[in-house]
């Protein structure tokens, strides 16, 4: 959606953010990742397409820590 | 409607309006030459108005705190504006206003409504200009890194070129195109140039920004509104290049670009509200909060 470029840069901004390494980030981290990208999300997507991009991530965490 | 539905279409009618307007040429002359260019442009309104439904659907997507709105509300209001702009030479091409031989003999009215209200198009050009201002600012409020290179100042260099080019071609400017009523024609289509290389300059930034996302949705839709720019900086270039020396190939080509251009911003509004499927949808958001809700629950 965004692209393979911004989404690890994404993904290393939010990574510097919350003071964790992108080589640390486990399933259980996403939830709390996509919540804090919401604004950035919401950039491009708009309030409500950034929610639900953001909740999918976050499910997707949730279903891999349950795993 | 969807994206897909629309490509084919388009690469099937850029293919076809070319040789429809030759065989037109060559069975009925001129003036058969030039009632493909007036059917053209026709079409090319059609699509201007789907364009303008999408963009209005795509700025919906955006609440009035995301940085988004401003862009495609700009977007909304420029396209609405050039659509006005588009109704008022239909009344031209299609003879519903009745203008006489020489504008200068025409009644205050008449000639404020030819010559002076052709510059709607400058006023939803600054608007389109404003929209690029804003979605580049989106991309920079981001806090990633979207920088241009070198290549791009260059290209930059030369799009701004298109202006001084027309300047010197500026005697070719009022020779052709779908009206030729007037002489104040060919002033108008220098400040349109100098807006339209405005406009490239700011869609090469946005192509680069674009282009640095590595693929994706978000690029696809500005990868559109950058082509639309172009074409339509492009077909003020046409004109002045090449209507003296092959005036209906000017005149073809000028309205083949803006065609190019209008079924660029319909592809832009509805790559827009493709990149999230069903994000407008009640049942999704409600979906949305309720899973929100339990996430903050557990």
């Amino acid at each position: 959606m965004l692209g393979e470029s911004t989404a690890v840069n994404l993904l290393k901004h939010y990574c510097v953010k919350m003071k964790i390494n992108v080589e640390d980030i486990s399933a259980k981290d996403l939830p709390d990742l996509a919540t804090s990208m919401k604004p950035m999300l919401a950039v491009w997507l708009g309030s409500a397409g950034a929610a639900r991009v953001s909740e999918e991530i976050a499910h997707m965490g949730g279903k891999a820590a349950a795993k | 409607m969807k994206s897909k539905q629309i490509i084919i279409p388009f690469i099937v009618s850029l293919l076809l309006a070319p040789l429809a307007s030759v065989v037109a040429w060559r069975e009925g002359g001129a003036s058969a030459g030039g009632t493909a260019v007036k059917c053209l442009f026709a079409l090319t309104v059609l699509v201007e108005v789907v364009a303008l439904a999408q963009a209005i659907s795509a700025k919906k997507l955006f609440s009035r705190g995301d940085a988004g709105y401003l862009t495609w509300t700009l977007i909304v209001a420029f396209l609405m504006i050039r659509l006005i702009a588009e109704l008022r030479l239909i009344t031209l091409t299609f003879n519903l206003v009745h203008v006489p031989g020489n504008i200068d003999m025409a009644s205050p009215g008449l000639f404020f409504y030819v010559v002076w209200l052709r510059y709607l198009y400058t006023l939803s050009d600054l608007l389109f200009i404003g929209a690029l201002v804003s979605a580049i600012r989106t991309y920079k409020m981001t806090g990633l890194t979207f920088n241009l290179e070198v290549a791009d100042y260059i290209y930059i260099l030369l799009v701004l070129a298109v202006p001084s080019l027309t300047y010197i071609f500026k005697s070719n400017l009022g020779s052709a195109g779908l009206i030729t009523l007037d002489n104040y024609i060919a002033t108008y289509r220098l400040v349109a140039v100098l807006f339209g290389g405005a406009i490239a300059a700011l869609c090469l930034a946005v192509r680069r920004y674009a282009s640095q996302m590595g693929g994706g949705a978000v690029a696809r839709v500005w990868n559109a509104v950058v082509v639309a720019g172009i074409a339509r900086d492009a077909s003020f270039l046409t004109l002045a290049l090449i209507s003296r020396s092959w005036r209906p190939v000017a005149e073809f080509g000028e309205q083949y670009l803006l065609f190019v251009f209008a079924v660029c911003w319909l592809l832009a509004g509805l790559y827009q509200q493709e990149i999230v499927p069903g994000a407008r949808k009640p049942s999704v958001m409600a979906h949305t909060k309720q899973a929100q809700g339990s996430i903050a629950g557990s």
